[in-house]
Formats: C-alpha cells, structure tokens, sequence
C-alpha cells in the first residue's frame, strides 16, 4: 500500500504513518502560516475566468473512473469531470470541509433511523452531450462498483447497502437490480442501507455517487474516458503522458455554487521527475508560471520554499488531515497492563522523532487522534510533558506496576534508512525511562503485511490515517472498534477492544445532528488516550508550491490538503 | 551465411526465452503482492481474492507463465460477463492499471524512446569520432590532452547531473523551456528543439567512449606499415588518415555503436525521467512502482529483443566489413 512514499504521502488515502516519518525534509523548517488550518475565513473563494492551467505531476491518476477513485489526488481532479450528490464547499480552512449539495437540491433526509437516504436531484442538468442527468444514472454509477472488474474506490457503498453480497454488479449480473437503490423517477434516488448511515452527506460527496450514462460505459475503458457530467470535458487523456480538459458547455456554473471551474483548460503532464517539478515551479518560467503539482515539494528543497520570501509566497502549507501515531499492541505483555501503557505515554520522545524525520515541515504535535481540521476535535493532553517526554515520571510509573528494572519491547520500523533514524531516536529517548526497545526492521514492501498480521506485529507499530470523508466516523470506527480488528489486514493494530467505546461509536454512526455525533466522537478520543491505546505523534502538514500566477492554492482538507482544483485560478 | 543467419536467430529466441523466464520468477519473489494495490485499506481476504483472480493472479506461478506464453502465440481474452476485451496474439500481456493491451502501450511509446536514441546516435558519432581523429592526428599535443580530458570527465559524469545541470543552467536560469515531448509529425521543429537537452545529455557521455576508441585505433592504424607506404606514395594526409586510417579503425566502432544503440533503443530510463519524455524507459520506471508486472515483462522483453538484435547485426557487419572474418 505504500509506494514513494517521500512524494505521495498525500495521495493514499490510508495509512500514512510509516511515510510520514519517512519523510526526510530539512531540519528546524519554520511553522509557516497555515492557510488550511483551521477556523480561518468562511469567506468562498472568487477567481478570474480563463487561462490553462497546468498540473505538473510524477504520476498519472490512479484512476479517473468514479468507480475506482479512492486516492486524494484522483478525487480532487475528479470534480473537474463529474458531479456527485453533495460536494465539498468552496472555502479555505475547517469551512471547506462541510458539504453543499451539488447535484442533489439538499443534503439529503435521513428516515428509518438514518438506514434509508431521499436526494432529489435539481432541474436541468446535463451531461456533455446535452443529454439529461437522471437518478437512474446515478443508480447504475453505483451499481458498477460492486463489480469485481472495479474494485478500487471508497468501500462504503457496496459494502452498507441492501443487496451487497448478493449483487454482483451490471456486467456479471446484467439483469440484476440493486434492491438498495431505488428510482422512483427520473430526479428522485432513495438509499437503503444495512445500518445506520448518519454521515450520508460525505458518502454522497464520494465519486460514487456520480451519475453513469449505461449507454456511455464502456467498463475497464471508462477510466480513460469517463462522460463528462461537471464543468470540463476530457479532449484527449493518454494514460502516463497528459490529459486535456475543456470546458463542458452543458455544464450549468449557476447550479454548482461551489465550483468555480475558473481556468478555461486544464492540461495535466504526468511522469515527470519531482526533482525537476520542483526546478520547473521555483524557476517560474513561461507557460509553469500558472502550473501547480499534485506532490509535495522534494526534501531538499524544504529549506528554499520555506526561507525564501519570494517562494514562501507561492508555497502552499497546511494540515493534511492525517494523524500519524504509534499503537501498542494491548493484548501482548507488557502492553497489556494500562500502567505500563501509561509510562509509555509519558516516556516517549516526541520532539526528537520528528526531528529525526525531518523537523517541523512534517506536521504539528499531536496528541488525539481526532486531527484539529475535523469538527470532532477537542483539545486536551493526558499526558503532558511538553512534547520532549518525562523519563523520571515514566521510569517511576514503571517501578510502581511492577517492573523497577525496566521492559524490553519491539518496535517495527520500515528498513528504509530515514525510517530507522526515526527509530533510533525513539529508543535513545525511551531508554532512560526503562523502555529497552528492541527495533525490528521491516521491509517496506511488506510493512502493512506484517503489521496488519496481529500474530506476527512487535509490541510497538507506526501507523498513521487520513479519513475517508471530513468526519470522525472514518477514523475511530475503522482504527479501534472490536469489529476491526482482522487476522490480516488488520487497521486496529493496537488490537483494542473495548465494549464501552464499540456501543458509543454504533451511536454517533447513527446520530444525524453533527453537532452531537461530533461531541460523542471527542469523548471516545479522550477514551483512547485514558486507556493509553496509542501515541498520538503528528498531525500531518503538505508542503507544495505553485506558479506566480495561480491563485486560490488553499489546499482542501477533504482533499489531503492538496489545492482545490475545482477553485484554483490563472491569471 | 544462411546457416549462420539462422543458428544465430534460434539462439536468439532461446535468449528471449530466458529472458522471460528470469524476469517473470525476479517478480515474483519481490514479496508483495499486486492485487493489495487495488485492494484498498479495507481489504477483506474474499475482495482480494478477487482481485487476484481478476489479474490472473490466483493460479500457480507456472500456469500463469503458461497464460502468458500461450497468449504470445494465440492472444487472450481478459475480464468477464459483458465486459471481455481480446489481447490479439502476440499478447504481451494486459496491464494491470490501465486496463489494455501491453504491446499497445510499447508502441505509442517507441516513437518516443527512437527518437531520442536515433538523435543522440548521431551527435555522439559526430562528436566522438571527429574528437578522437583530431585527437589522434594530434597525438600527445594539447589539443590531444584536452580532448582525452574532457572525454574523461564526461565519461565519469552520471548522465542525472549532466541532465540536472543542463535544466538548471538553460531552464531555469537562462529562460528555456523545460522539454516535453512533441510528435515529430505534429511539429518536427518543436520535436528537434524538444529533444536537444536529451540528445545532448546521453551525447555527452556517450561520445567519451567513442572518443577514445576512435584515438586509440587510429594512433595503432597510423603505425602500420601500409600507411607509411601510402605517405611515401605521396597522398595527401587527410587522405591518409581517411581512406587508410579510419577505414582500419572502423569495424571496433561498429561493434560499440551497435550494442549502444540497441541497448538505448530498450528506453533510456534516467534521461526520459529526467526530460519528462513519455518513453519506454518511463514506462518502466512506473511498471516497477506499480508491481505492474505484465508491462514490465513487455518492456524488458522488448529491450532484450533490441540488445540481441543489435548484437546479431553487429556481428554480421563485421563480417561483412572485415575479410579476416567469416561467418559460419
């Protein structure tokens, strides 16, 4: 599941632990100003209309199929291309991380204890041809990711709605019916899931819920063609070369309030170098001065972007929505005993990690899981030792549970060697609080095998996490329910199991007002940290830059951070 | 001739062979496993079995070589239900991102890796072939040191920061665009003008090699005794040195050019990264991070065929231009 992952941390949608300590930027990078943190101006962005802009970028897309977007990159460019029920709004900052209705009137009515979902869709939307959306459209979009054929997007849909297990999707099953989607008319599409589905608003931002023509799917092939629904059409895509947007002209800009759609194309150039995006972005040329990237800037020119005023302008910095963290394993000795856990949270060496993986430019001290960019956040710190950790307090708990002497413990790290440096810190640190941490090095490739295999993980594992959809309810659910816990593949890798937070998180899934699921998300927070689950390190940061002449490069939380595409502008 | 001809190409497709194999049983003892690249953060065994049987990977490592050597010679069919697509024979396999047929995605990519091997061939033979004469001709003079100098620098300079220096010295600080590929008839101009920072680039270090091999044969070939007689029949040097000298110091050349140029023609991975130029050598650079394995076996498959074929032909030319040589 990880692969490069220096440049494209943000990109997975999962799982950015161990590249998040991987990464080697410049030490002592300065905090910049954030321009996604959090609470800052609701105000929705406004841009100039025309241009190209270019994205510059090492690799193509994953995918571009509705089907089969998952990852942060694919997503945000897919709004370029196809509409979805509800969508992200246009504002920088915790703001843009609230969905508006794009395709659907409203965000949705919840009835049957949020488990069936009512969206209507607005009058007179059309495809690039003209043609009329229909809720039928939508239905089919769904339908198709339940083939085995695309197997690649958000697993929400076709794992939660009636009819998944039997359904095998329209090209096995051609004249099959999904029973858990219903159009009773051409504008009118009710859900009907398994179990309560209270944040519905996010999951129907999800491209899954971008309407499909039948008549224009072409199965694997869409992902190099998919029909154009939103404001650009694709003119030309050759996978791993480029791909050229133009304007959709069925496209109607007063029925998407949230998508400016400014530039009047949109070039994309894939497989190049990041060293020479990086040359090409802080040369500032030409045609780059309107370019922008979907990576991040390359560890050695942290320093540049960072110092340099005239590129610090043109920087783009903010949170990127994912926690990293470090579990331990709650079912094996030593980790068992809460105690012991306790002292952990105390001993460990926050600061020298990060400094170990690169300084600042990584992200903010973390210490819940519950990242400051979601609305759940609450701030607190159990444990508090300013970040540098307290070995006396800690050697002290230590003695008091019973082991004066100290314990031996493991501690996966990946083998790369910016990885192992960060490692090595960590047990400089831990030592004097009697931790005697043995590292057991883990082959990159096989780093989420081993840890997501609970029968062969170390005590001690680095695992990190962005949310599917700005909301805790992708985040606690997937990471420390009982249920989540799996023999392989494993999320819940401090193997947490606590019946008490299992029957509070079945409550906010089902709790419709945002305002209260988010209070009892922010209590089971608290939760984990009382029972000493993990060690919340790093609130994730990007650090990316763009040409002198684009302009609204807030990066968009619910994208990873990355700037909006669907609000960026060239002048 | 023809005996040769066809011992030396039943070897070649035996070498084919070996090459296919080895490169199929390297992948698969990289431990980790394609089908989890599609599989997502929740994967379920029963999803990844699926997955896994969608890229053909749930059957055994030799059935699966079976499939892919089978569909060389009769094509294969891939997906299921309505959605089945043919890879017609000769089937180099189906990637496993884009959903198509691999000799599809070799040949739009060829153009690409030809045109930078067939530009930079001619500048790296101008260059270090008339280097290495004058450097000949002029044989422990300082025209001769400098040359054997620089040819040695650029000989140990690695092709990334000749390719970095050139961006950063005329991109990025003089002004010049940043090349990208253009189709030669599209725009043969913008082709050429594209293509200049990477013609230039492998040129540079290529040529070194040419250099002082053209030297150090014409330093031994301007010695023999054929060429004092020709000088003291009265022929102009530059005759000499043409007609006599260079002709005696050719077939080596040949040799050297030709395996170069094959090799070349398999991709020129760092400079095609470098430049951004869609080729082979960028295709299997992101094979390789993909654990896309049906575009890698594709790419290396097609490479070898160049470096064999380079070689074959090579050895023939030699033959044909040296008559101490026969081919049997």
């Amino acid at each position: 599941m990880s692969w490069s992952p220096t440049r494209a941390r943000t990109r997975l949608p999962a799982l950015v632990g161990l590249a998040a300590l991987a990464l080697t930027a410049a030490c002592g990078g300065s905090t910049t100003k954030t321009s996604s943190g959090t609470g800052e101006s609701a105000k929705p962005v406004a841009g100039k209309k025309g241009g190209t802009l270019t994205l510059l970028s090492s690799a193509d897309f994953e995918h571009l199929d509705p089907a089969r977007v998952y990852v942060t990159n694919s997503s945000d460019f897919s709004r370029l291309i196809y509409r979805t029920l509800t969508t992200y709004d246009n504002k920088p900052g915790l703001p843009g991380t609230q969905v508006v209705p794009d395709l659907a009137t409203d965000l949705g009515t919840a009835s049957d204890g949020a488990k069936t979902w009512t969206f209507h869709l607005k009058p007179g939307l059309k495809y690039e041809d003209g043609t009329a959306i229909t809720s039928q459209d939508i239905k089919y979009g769904v339908e198709r990711t339940f083939s085995d054929l695309l197997p690649e997007g958000a697993p929400y849909f076709n794992t939660l709605l009636v009819g998944t297990g039997t359904y095998k999707g329209p090209y096995k099953d051609p004249k099959g019916d999904l029973k858990g989607v219903e159009t009773p008319d051409a504008t009118t599409i009710i859900f009907h899931f398994m179990k309560p589905l209270a944040d519905m608003r996010y999951a129907a931002a999800l491209p899954t819920t971008a309407p499909v023509p039948k008549a224009k799917d072409t199965g694997v092939k869409y992902d190099a063609r998919p029909f154009s629904s939103g404001p650009y059409k694709i003119a030309n895509y050759t996978r791993g070369k480029s791909i050229s947007l133009v304007r959709n002209t069925f496209w109607d800009p007063k029925s998407a309030p949230a998508i400016g759609a400014y530039p009047d194309t949109v070039e994309g150039l894939f497989n190049l170098d990041g060293a020479t995006i990086d040359q090409r972005l802080l040369a500032d040329n030409g045609p780059d001065q309107t370019a922008i990237t979907d990576g991040q800037v390359q560890p050695e020119n942290v320093v540049k972007v960072t110092t340099d005023p005239a590129v610090k302008a043109r920087s783009i910095t903010g949170f990127d929505n994912s926690v990293s963290y470090t579990a331990m394993d709650t079912t094996k000795a030593p980790f068992d005993k809460l105690a012991v856990r306790q002292a952990m949270e105390y001993a460990y060496p926050k600061f020298a990690a990060r400094l170990a993986g690169g300084g600042s430019s990584l992200g903010d001290f973390a210490n819940s899981v519950i990242v400051p960019t979601l609305s759940a956040h609450k701030d607190f710190d159990l444990y508090p030792t300013g970040n540098k950790g307290d070995p006396a307090k800690a050697k002290q708990m230590l003695a008091a549970a019973g082991f004066p002497n100290g314990v031996t413990v493991t501690l996966g790290s990946s083998d790369t060697p910016s990885s192992l440096k960060v490692s090595a810190a960590v047990k400089a640190g831990l030592a004097p609080a009697g931790f005697n941490v043995t590292i057991v090095p883990i082959p990159t490739a096989k780093y989420y095998d081993t840890i997501g295999t609970p029968a062969k993980q170390p005590n001690l594992v680095n695992y990190g996490w962005i949310p599917d959809w700005p909301s805790a309810s992708t985040v606690l659910p997937p990471l420390f329910t009982c249920g989540a816990i799996k023999p392989q593949g494993n999320n819940n890798v401090a193997n947490y199991c606590n019946k008490e937070f299992d029957a509070l998180s079945d409550k906010a899934l089902a709790t419709t007002d945002p305002k209260a699921a988010d209070e009892i998300w922010g209590q089971m927070d608290q939760m984990l940290l009382k029972d000493a689950v993990i060690i919340p390190k790093l609130y994730g940061k990007v650090l990316s830059i763009a040409g002198s002449k684009v302009k609204n490069t807030y990066g968009a939380l619910p994208f990873g951070g990355e700037v909006d595409l669907a609000n960026v502008s060239v002048q | 001739m023809t005996r040769y001809l066809l011992r030396r190409i039943t070897a070649l497709i035996a070498l084919m062979a070996a090459v296919l194999v080895v490169t199929f049983a390297i992948f698969f003892l990289i431990p980790s496993n394609p089908a989890l690249r599609s599989c997502g953060r929740y994967c379920s065994p029963e999803k990844l079995l699926s997955i896994e049987h969608k890229l053909g990977l749930d059957k055994s490592v030799p059935a699966q070589f079976g499939s892919y050597v089978a569909g060389l010679f009769v094509g294969r069919d891939y997906g299921d239900g309505t959605q089945v697509d043919h890879c017609p024979a000769p089937c180099l396999g189906y990637s496993f991102k884009t959903d198509e047929p691999v000799l599809g995605l070799i040949v739009d990519r060829f153009p690409v890796t030809f045109s930078i091997a067939i530009g930079s061939a001619v500048l790296w033979v101008l260059f270090g072939v008339s280097s290495g004469l004058v450097s000949a001709l002029k044989a422990g003079g300082n025209v001769d040191k400098t040359i054997v100098g620089v040819a040695t620098t650029s000989l140990s300079l690695p092709v990334q920061l000749v390719g970095a220096a050139l961006l950063v010295v005329f991109s990025a600080k003089l002004g010049a665009p940043f090349p990208h590929y253009v189709n030669f008839a599209d725009d043969p101009v913008g082709w050429a003008t594209n293509l200049i920072f990477p013609w230039v680039t492998l040129a540079f270090i290529y040529s070194a090699v040419y250099t002082r091999l053209t030297r150090t044969q014409m330093v031994e070939a301007m010695q023999e005794d054929y060429i004092r007689t020709a000088r003291g029949k009265g022929l102009p040097e530059r005759r000499v040195a043409g007609r006599h000298g260079l002709r005696a110091a050719l077939p080596p050349l040949i040799v050297v050019f030709g395996l170069d140029l094959g090799a070349l023609l398999g991709g020129a991975i760092i400079t095609e990264r470098i430049f951004g130029m869609p080729g082979l050598g960028n295709l299997a650079i992101q094979s390789i991070l993909d654990l896309n394995l049906p575009v890698l076996l594709g790419v290396t498959l097609f490479g070898a065929f160049f470096v064999l074929m380079a070689n074959l032909v090579v050895d023939v030319i030699y033959g044909l231009s040296d008559p101490k040589v026969t081919l049997k």
